[in-house]
């Protein structure tokens, strides 16, 4: 679902988002979306980084590939993997798995 | 024997590295119809050459496709992926449920859903035997891109001894 949503800007940046407009052949708005959609990108792989999202959950929102959230992790230098405690929590049940394996 | 059930990104993680065939011709691995779509539907749409990896074990039997017959309630921060998985874990006995991802795992943490990581796989095909240290070296060298530094030197360490 799409949604209109006002927005207030100030003057000043408006010949940069004009610049940018003109330099890449399209229109304001959809520069101040490419912004938008940037920066949110970011905060959401932050988010996941903190286990605040899942890779699933921000894939769905950013509309792209759970294979594209890692090259965007990697790209920023961020891995999106367990924490410590839960590393140590999958390897005190692999001890247990082994053992009876064996 | 036990169900390792996967999540996309523990599965694109093990694709990767190269592991992912070899862990499912040694246990029963399962995914769902929505993981599926995560990782073969979408990774296929964008070219993604592991997502045809993915397919083929799909085709050959090796991973399996079992959706739940009733799913859980949303979690607003998980996605459909994540979520089926959930509602499977209630439905398959027997089951261990592979992730890497900080919040999901946090979600299988308060259900007490027994969970491995990515990387414990490679060290469970090792410790049984069903690949060599030269195997085992090179899925850790492929997957280190994906996982912590300090994660990496003990799997490391712990695959040399």
């Amino acid at each position: 679902m799409v949604i209109v949503y006002p927005l207030k800007l100030k003057e000043e940046i408006m010949p940069i988002i004009d610049l940018k407009s003109k330099e890449e052949h399209t229109n304001k708005s959809i520069v101040l979306k490419q912004l938008i959609y940037q920066s949110l990108e970011d905060y959401m792989i932050n988010l996941c980084a903190n286990g605040r999202l899942s890779v699933g959950k921000v894939a769905e929102i950013l509309d792209v590939s759970i294979y594209d959230i890692h090259k965007i992790a990697n790209k920023k230098g961020i891995k999106l993997t367990a924490n410590e405690e839960q590393i140590q929590k999958s390897k005190e049940f692999l001890d247990k798995l082994s053992k009876k394996a064996s | 024997m036990y169900n390792f059930i996967f999540d996309s990104d523990a599965l694109i993680k093990l694709v990767y590295s190269g592991a992912l065939i070899n862990v499912c011709k040694n246990f029963n691995c399962i995914i769902t119809s929505e993981i599926k779509k995560e990782t073969v539907d979408e990774g296929k749409k964008r070219f993604y050459p592991d997502a045809e990896l993915i397919e083929k074990l799909i085709e050959n039997k090796l991973l399996k496709i079992k959706n739940p017959n009733k799913n859980v309630e949303p979690i607003k921060n998980l996605g459909k992926g994540e979520l089926s998985i959930l509602s499977l874990s209630k439905e398959v006995k027997n089951h261990i449920i592979i992730s890497d991802d900080k919040t999901f795992i946090k979600e299988l943490e308060k259900e007490d859903i027994n969970l491995l990581v990515p990387t414990d796989l490679i060290v469970l095909l090792k410790r049984l035997n069903k690949i060599n240290q030269k195997e085992a070296n090179d899925y850790l060298e492929k997957i280190k891109m994906f996982i912590k530094e300090e994660n990496y030197k003990k799997i490391k360490k712990e695959l040399e001894e």
